[in-house]
């Protein structure tokens, strides 16, 4: 009777003891199955500039600013590497441009070409913030930009607002040009005369 | 065969039973014929039970999920020990103490991410066995807390490819802190007269977590890897009472 009470409990033990190693392997096995690789699809840092036109003046020009399709060729420039960002763009409503790893500020120079090969240029000087961002070791690190600042000539173009200061992935509207339009030019004309 | 031992360790006089139906059998010598009953059944069942007391003892003990993992060559892990207040075996007020480390590489990019930071967590379990034998059912709760800093970099430079501008990528040092809490699950079982083998689950929330602007670390020492506003975790630990 003590012998099979002795051979019941080593018998218990052992078992408890299996058990709690198999659970060892699979809490240890656990982290590495887990270790899974999560790199955002949607990785594209750009500015997005949004194209407008002022229908009023004052301070009620931006709420009441309506999106175009510019009809002019638009041909965009990074100034200082002289590097073309977007080519004739044609009947676009929207750029999305590429943005400085480690500049403090980019210039771009906007190019308008109309169909009598007319053409204006109106410069962009765009002042921001870099910041590395990651989001996994095995993902590409990417730079992200907080704008402070935007600036600009005034030829075709009558103003820029910031709409959005972050430039990284989520594809939000972050700049707004309002050009002028043949109206404010009658107006300046009035004005002038 | 113990109750049978006390008994016959009697007087013989204590072991004679009256007829149920004599009114002129002795009160006492029946009383003790169950004292002697009781008495043998309570060191039966004291084999297994331990008398409770408001304060029942204390104990120490050290997770060694962390050592295996390290041994395995995991990238990340953690490394803690442990100490529990007994409150009439129901109530385990307990203290966590450890060392969480990850050293990791990209897999197809050669970027390093390296962490290693001591963390703490506080909190308290809940028995729900009845019985007080060792073996025991546990719920409870944790607060935790470490304050980190961490290094990210790559040997290669990172290059624009329109500014044609390039830097090296290297981050040293960026500060990190993070407070969470944890819902824990367990099961336990006394091994040996002081040792107890036990495991648990939690599952683990952020309360609040402050990071280098750059990056969230792919690491959080105690907390576990990141990625979400939850993770899971758990022990596999060795406790010894003192």
């Amino acid at each position: 009777m003590a012998f099979s009470k002795t051979h019941r409990d080593a018998r218990r033990r052992l078992l408890v003891w299996a058990r709690t190693f198999a659970l060892a392997g699979v809490l240890c096995a656990l982290p590495a199955s887990c270790d899974s690789v999560s790199c955002p699809l949607n990785n594209k840092v750009e500015c997005v500039y949004g194209f407008y036109t002022a229908t009023q003046t004052g301070e009620d020009m931006y709420a009441s600013g309506k999106a175009v399709s510019v009809g002019d060729t638009i041909t965009i420039t990074a100034l200082g590497p002289d590097t073309v960002l977007a080519n004739r763009l044609v009947d676009k409503s929207e750029a999305r441009l590429p943005v400085s790893f480690y500049e403090d500020m980019d210039v771009l120079q906007f190019k308008f070409t109309d169909q009598n090969s007319l053409s204006a240029s109106d410069t962009i000087w765009l002042t921001k913030t870099n910041q590395h961002h990651w989001d996994d070791p095995s993902c590409a690190v990417h730079i992200w930009h907080t704008i402070t600042a935007v600036r600009s000539t005034h030829h075709l173009i009558d103003s820029v607002v910031i709409k959005n200061r972050e430039i990284n992935y989520d594809g939000l509207e972050n700049l707004q040009i309002f050009f002028r339009t043949s109206a404010d030019d009658e107006d300046n004309k009035d004005t002038e005369e | 065969m113990a109750l049978l031992a006390v008994v016959t360790a009697q007087p013989l006089s204590a072991q004679v039973v009256a007829p149920a139906d004599s009114v002129m059998a002795p009160a006492d010598s029946i009383r003790t014929l169950g004292d002697v009953m009781h008495e043998g059944a309570e060191k039966v069942a004291g084999k297994h039970e331990r008398k409770i007391h408001f304060i029942n003892g204390a104990a120490v003990g050290a997770d060694f999920v962390g050592p295996i993992m390290k041994v395995l060559g995991a990238v990340w892990l953690h490394m803690e020990v442990m100490g529990r207040i007994n409150i009439l075996d129901k109530y385990f007020p307990i203290a966590e103490l450890g060392i969480g480390e990850a050293d990791r590489e990209g897999r197809d990019i050669e970027n390093h991410f390296k962490v290693r930071a001591p963390y703490f967590r506080v909190g308290a379990d809940y028995n729900f066995t009845k019985k007080h034998n060792g073996n025991r059912l546990m719920a409870g709760l944790r607060y935790g807390f470490s304050k980190y800093t961490y290094d990210f970099d790559s040997p290669e430079q990172l290059t624009d490819p329109y500014w044609k501008t390039s830097k090296p990528f290297e981050l040293h040092d960026l500060d990190g802190r993070c407070h969470w809490a944890e819902i824990v699950f367990g099961l336990e079982t006394r091994i040996w007269t002081i040792v107890h083998l036990g495991w648990d689950i939690r599952i683990k929330a952020k309360l609040n977590q402050k990071q280098s602007p750059i990056g969230e670390p792919w690491y959080i020492p105690g907390y576990g890897k990141t990625g979400g506003s939850t993770c899971w975790g758990g022990s596999f630990k060795l406790l010894f009472d003192i």
